[in-house]
């Protein structure tokens, strides 16, 4: 190395450890410790929770039409029925059939189940409105399984069933297998040693262990479910869940079943998700015994079909919806030459290029922001620093935002900050630090209850401030889950449409103008190729950001 | 220089009181045992000594100076856990480096550091392990050099030998007392083991649900416990309940359930008609000769010495403790009869517990 640069290097390094070593300072202090979990709190309920229920909460009289019109109030209930009874089937699903690729993918026999892994957030990159569209060409209108005789099916719960299923399992998949990563195969072996067989180990042993990411995925899912707008109105067909029946409502200028039906699913979410957790955790396998069944269900064979059916599912039901919107326009970008286009900067594609980069800078003040205010969040969860109650107040009441369906959170924070006069450009980040905080937090717990607090007190006395604790300690034990929540902040936010949308008409996030384009019809060839670049351009960006973390973050002592 | 003193300190955790207003002076420089029952409090009171609990009511002192609330990084205190809490994602050397840069030393400087600590603990090639590839003994080695890198003079030592195997034990016994000496380090070591404490401590601290029931030094709890508890926790006893019979300057004769008559010196006032329970150590019995006669009921061979079981009418067992070399000589038959004497001058009386013998010494 030249001298220069060797000693820039050590000058940016002198820098980095004097500000470390200032934090270490702060962190002792305990009015600091109190004042970050104050901020965040603060930060919570004046950014992230007021804001999205504002605009409900300002309109809460005009739910009385609803109550009072019995056809409203009908329509209504049924279509928030028909999103909980969605939406859990949709976690179900993601779980039992997210598990087995995390296994697959935590416990590598391979060395080629890396692609898998990588693979796997893949559909994560996608726009949600584009895997929609997506989901439309592949299931119902230019459906490639007509060569064996399928010919499709009509919009309706089937296909909202396959979207829903195939934007949330990705997530479901990254928490669950950061977390079996986490979880020493030790265990497991020690289980193996004592006469279980894989399949019983698996069921007291690690499944016990990885409960609190069960939970989490459960949650997110089912939020997700509830909330999305967008992708799901353009497959539902002549389905309604509660989304759906508010878009339609607001497009035909009606807010009060917007309020109305909000309010309930918050409501009942809320109530749902506390008991998940509360239960959750409070639930013990049977311990009695080893089913035979188990043994049966262990053997090679069995579970290689196992192992191959979970990877079937994420290439036809998650991976080909995820790209056949590119797959099927390919023909015509090619014959176009659009490719070559692309780079030229000219027309559409300097737009495009601008909202690349107004999505990325979103998603990357997004996702800084959302850590620095999450895990202090996350630290009174876990470690009860402000009383039991709070902490269960806190956890229950950080989803709401996700829970909220994404038109209504638009529609709420526009009310709220709308007359303020702040730039568009700050609108859109409120609006996707309030969709992708629930998932930060949620990770942030989940990777905080499975740290041994006798890891951080044997810190503590050795003479670490709690900022050396967690900085060397804490955070790379829990890396690889503390990887995928950062993962999924950014992916969201990249491919965030229906609140972005609702809050900016100026302001255009990549996602934004894809749908745009999607929607009208001589854009659509571009539409596939800007999908394309945006998936190359993100894969390179996990693979980089993905190295540098697993090369550098970790090991610091 | 490291004095510790403890002011009615209270800890509850819910409706469990961990600890009762605990008062507790340390001198600088001494190796203190803390003895006593799982779940008496022990954890509790050296995680609050440590800082890493804070006390509901009272206060610690350290050195004079008032730390409630210190945080534990600054206490110059540190603490051991149980299960020795090795950070799994750093090497040996990693670990034992941590509280020096966490202490402000460069890298550099805390790397050789470390393998200056490991010397002492014997460890010196294994600095580029993780602590998995270690075994048990290694690991406990480690956790050691980690908290005596950190240069702290107050050593908090939980259950350090609890994991380790009776042969390690006894090795890993003598090094703690050489390394804690040799360092002039205070120590305050818990532990269930009576016979660590009895070896290894100056003085010796005996806890009981949330309480303490006896301090001194070994040589006092074990000769002179203050109670029952204390006589059956430290050393072994036979306990024998009876009503008081007569009591004539300091002897004092009991009467047993079975009608055996013993004798016990006493200073505290018993009053005839009394219920009381007398304790004698199982070393203490004398096998042959004696008033009371007994049957041979089952022999525990345990090498330097041996247990023997005898049973007096009515079923009233007395273990008495013999050395081998008498165990050698004489013939010992299962079912033979025996007479054994109970000294007096080596009986201990206390007052029927308010629980009775069997509360006091099953709550345990
Ligand atoms: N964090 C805690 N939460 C609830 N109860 C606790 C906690 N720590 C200790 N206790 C209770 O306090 C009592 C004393 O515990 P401890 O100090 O660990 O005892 P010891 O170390 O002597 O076994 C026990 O009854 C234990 O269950
Ligand atoms: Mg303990």
């Amino acid at each position: 190395m030249p001298a220069v640069e060797a000693e820039k290097t050590s000058r940016f390094r002198g820098i980095g450890r004097r500000v470390i070593s200032r934090l270490d300072k702060l962190s002792e202090e305990k009015t600091v410790a109190y004042s970050l979990y104050l901020a965040s709190i603060v930060f919570f309920l004046g950014i992230i929770l007021l804001p999205s229920l504002l605009g409900i909460l300002l309109k809460l009289d005009t739910a009385m039409n609803v109550v009072t019109n019995p056809e409203l109030l009908n329509r209504s209930f049924s279509a928030v029925f028909s999103s909980i009874i969605m939406a859990g089937i949709v976690s179900a699903l993601d779980v039992a059939a997210g598990l087995p690729l995390a296994w697959i993918i935590a416990r590598k026999k391979y060395r080629w189940l890396n692609i898998v892994d990588s693979l796997v957030d893949f559909p994560l990159i996608v726009p949600t409105v584009i895997l929609g569209y997506s989901t439309l060409l592949l299931w119902c209108e230019e459906t490639p399984f007509s060569i064996i005789g399928f010919t499709g099916v009509s919009p309706g719960f089937i296909t909202v069933l396959l979207l829903h299923f195939a934007f949330s399992y990705p997530v479901v998949v990254r928490i669950l297998a950061g977390k079996l990563m986490d979880i020493e195969a030790t265990y497991e072996a020690a289980a193996r040693t004592l006469g279980a067989c894989p399949f019983t180990t698996a069921r007291t042993i690690t499944i016990p262990m990885l409960k609190s990411g069960i939970i989490a995925s459960l949650i997110l899912s089912f939020a997700r479910s509830l909330s999305e707008t967008g992708a799901t109105i353009m497959v539902a067909g002549s389905f309604e869940n509660g989304p759906v029946f508010i878009k339609k409502s607001i497009d035909a200028g009606l807010v009060p079943p917007m309020v109305f039906v909000s309010l309930v699913l918050i409501v009942l979410s809320i109530l749902i998700l506390a008991g998940l957790r509360l239960f959750g955790f409070k639930f013990r396998m049977p311990f009695r015994k080893a089913y035979r069944i188990e043994a049966a269900l262990s053997r090679e064979g069995v579970t290689r079909v196992r192992d191959l059916s979970a990877i079937i599912i994420f290439l036809f039901l998650v991976l080909l919806p995820a790209c056949f919107m590119v797959l099927a326009r390919m023909p015509l970008m090619l014959s176009y030459g659009l490719l070559g286009e692309i780079f030229t900067l000219r027309g559409a594609w300097s737009t495009y290029w601008i909202s690349v980069l107004n999505s990325y800078v979103i998603a990357l003040l997004t996702t800084l922001i959302n850590v620095v205010f999450s895990l202090p969040t996350a630290v009174i969860i876990t470690r009860r620093k402000l009383g039991g109650l709070v902490s269960r107040l806190l956890e229950a009441l950080s989803t709401t935002s996700i829970i909220m369906p994404s038109v209504a959170l638009g529609v709420s924070l526009s009310l709220f900050w709308g007359a303020s006069g702040i730039s568009d450009f700050i609108l859109v980040l409120l609006a996707h630090l309030c969709i992708t905080y629930p998932y930060m937090v949620a990770t942030m717990v989940s990777v905080l209850e499975d740290i041994p607090v006798e890891l951080e007190e044997a810190g503590r006395t050795l003479g670490g401030t709690p900022f050396k604790v967690f900085r060397s300690i804490v955070l790379p034990i829990a890396k690889y889950s503390f990887l995928s929540g950062v993962i999924l902040t950014f992916t969201r936010s990249v491919n965030e449409t229906g609140a972005t949308l609702a809050v900016s008409k100026t302001f255009k996030t990549v996602s934004v103008l894809l749908v745009e384009w999607v929607k009208s019809p001589d854009m659509r060839v571009e539409a596939g190729a800007g999908t394309l670049v945006l998936m190359f351009l993100s894969i390179i960006l996990l693979v980089i950001f993905r190295y540098i973390y697993t090369k550098g973050g970790g090991g610091l002592a | 220089m490291p004095k510790v003193v403890l002011e009615r300190v209270s800890k509850r955790f819910g409706r469990i009181t961990a600890l009762d207003e605990i008062d507790l002076t340390l001198d600088d420089g001494e190796y203190s045992c803390i003895l006593g029952p799982t779940g008496s409090g022990k954890t509790t009171l050296l995680k609050i000594i440590a800082g890493l609990v804070e006390p509901d009511s009272g206060d610690v002192y350290i050195d004079g100076k008032r730390v409630t609330g210190t945080p534990a990084e600054k206490r110059n205190a540190v603490y051991m856990h149980q299960n020795y809490a090795l950070f799994p994602h750093l090497t040996v050397s990693q670990n034992i480096s941590f509280g020096l840069t966490a202490r402000g030393f460069e890298e550099e400087a805390a790397r050789r550091k470390a393998s200056e600590v490991l010397e002492i603990v014997k460890l010196g090639e294994w600095a580029n392990a993780y602590p998995r590839e270690l075994s048990g003994g290694m690991q406990q080695r480690v956790a050691l050099a980690r908290c005596l890198a950190t240069g702290a003079r107050l050593l908090l030592l939980d259950e350090p030998l609890g994991a380790l195997d009776a042969r390690l034990r006894l090795e890993v016994r003598g090094e703690l007392s050489r390394i804690a000496e040799e360092l002039n380090l205070t120590v305050i070591h818990v532990t269930h083991d009576q016979s660590e404490a009895l070896s290894l401590a100056d003085r010796l601290i005996l806890m009981r649900n949330g309480r303490i029931v006896q301090t001194g030094s070994p040589e006092e709890v074990y000769f002179k416990p203050n109670s029952v508890f204390s006589a059956y926790f430290v050393g072994e006893s036979v306990f024998l309940e009876g009503i008081v019979r007569r009591v004539d300057g300091r002897v004092v004769t009991l009467e047993l359930r079975n009608g055996t008559i013993i004798e016990a010196l006493s200073g505290d006032g018993f009053n005839r008609g009394e219920l009381a329970v007398a304790a004698v150590r199982c070393e203490d019995i004398k096998v042959g000769g004696g008033p009371l006669t007994a049957r041979l009921k089952e022999i525990n061979f345990l090498g330097s010495f041996s247990k023997l079981v005898f049973e007096l009418p009515e079923g009233l067992k007395i273990t008495a403790n013999i050395p081998l070399s008498r165990f050698i000589e004489e013939e010992f038959r299962i079912g033979a009869s025996f007479q054994l004497s109970i000294p007096r001058e080596r009986t201990r009386l206390f007052k029927q517990p308010p629980m009775g013998l069997a509360g006091e010494i099953e709550a345990v």
